[in-house]
């Protein structure tokens, strides 16, 4: 069997000349795996089942009982020479089968992995979207044009806290908000008012115009303080 | 290893079998006098020559020895 084969086909091909050294240590072993018993069997006790060498059919047995065992361990010989030889290709082989299995494996188990986070990701954010509807809207819709149906009032900010109602809103509470001094540096420094009210205050989308009406109070303060200044 | 063993084994029992012919009686005993000389005078080398640092030269022993048992084996099977 010319395993080696034409060197092109096999730099073509190399899926088969690697089948082929599979089959070929197979084959070998199947013969060293027949023959030793075979050959110890035949060479041990047909002697004793041919006593009578007078006889020529037992003669004639026992030379060739002689010749086979003579034959059959220069077969042996032969091939467990030749899986010497192949035993480091085979032993190559199997180790690239092995990594490449387990390489299989670890990649279906990240997937999987990946798929458990992307899983419980959503469920969290569809959690959060059936507790606040409002937090999740995209930036990208024109806030004057967006009118929410539900009241300003009943909105809820991330603090779980009742956002008072623009119309309640004195004075003195517009002076306790966060973002009180912050918007009046900002008037001061003539920021544009939709900026002011979306990225200072935070009122986008539905809550623009409640912004707006907070930030027109402000104004007046400030007009006032500027005006007593 | 099995092979070498039983080509041994197998090439002193057709030396044994041509034994049977009474005129290569004569013969097979000349052969059978210096395989066993040289089989010990192979023994006798690998003991003397022995290093005491490896272990090497027990394996060597054992193989001899296993290929004179399995010579005698051969030999004596077909006598039987």
């Amino acid at each position: 069997m010319h395993y080696r084969g034409d060197s092109a086909m096999a730099l073509i091909n190399l899926r088969s000349s690697e089948d082929a050294i599979t089959k070929y240590w197979t084959m070998l072993n199947a013969i060293n795996l027949t023959l030793i018993p075979l050959v110890f069997c035949v060479w041990l006790f047909v002697p004793s089942l041919t006593k009578n060498l007078k006889s020529t059919p037992q003669l004639i047995l026992r030379i060739l009982s002689v010749t086979f065992s003579i034959t059959g361990s220069g077969v042996i010989l032969f091939s467990s020479n030749e899986l010497t030889k192949l035993k480091p290709k085979i032993d190559s082989l199997n180790k690239r089968d092995n990594a490449e299995f387990k390489h299989s494996i670890a990649s279906v188990l990240l997937e999987a992995q990946k798929t458990n986070e992307l899983t419980v990701e959503n469920a969290i954010n569809q959690r959060r979207i059936e507790l606040d509807p409002y937090a999740f809207m995209p930036q990208s819709l024109p806030d004057e044009e967006f009118r929410g149906s539900v009241p300003s009032s009943e909105l809820v900010n991330d603090d779980s806290s009742v956002v008072p109602n623009s119309s309640e809103l004195t004075e003195q509470s517009l002076r306790n908000e966060p973002y009180f001094d912050v918007v009046l540096e900002c008037l001061e420094d003539e920021i544009a008012d939709s900026k002011i009210i979306k990225d200072i205050m935070g009122f986008r989308n539905v809550r623009y115009q409640e912004g707006k009406a907070i930030l027109a109070k402000i104004k007046a303060i400030y007009e006032i303080e500027s005006e007593s200044v | 290893m099995a092979g070498f063993l039983l080509l041994f084994g197998s090439g002193c029992s057709a030396i044994s079998l041509m034994a049977k012919i009474p005129h290569l009686r004569f013969p097979v005993l000349i052969i059978g006098l210096l395989l066993s000389a040289s089989l010990g005078g192979y023994g006798g080398i690998i003991y003397y020559s022995r290093s005491p640092e490896n272990q090497e030269w027990v394996v060597n022993l054992g193989l001899l020895v296993s290929i004179i048992v399995v010579c005698i084996i051969g030999g004596i099977v077909q006598w039987l």
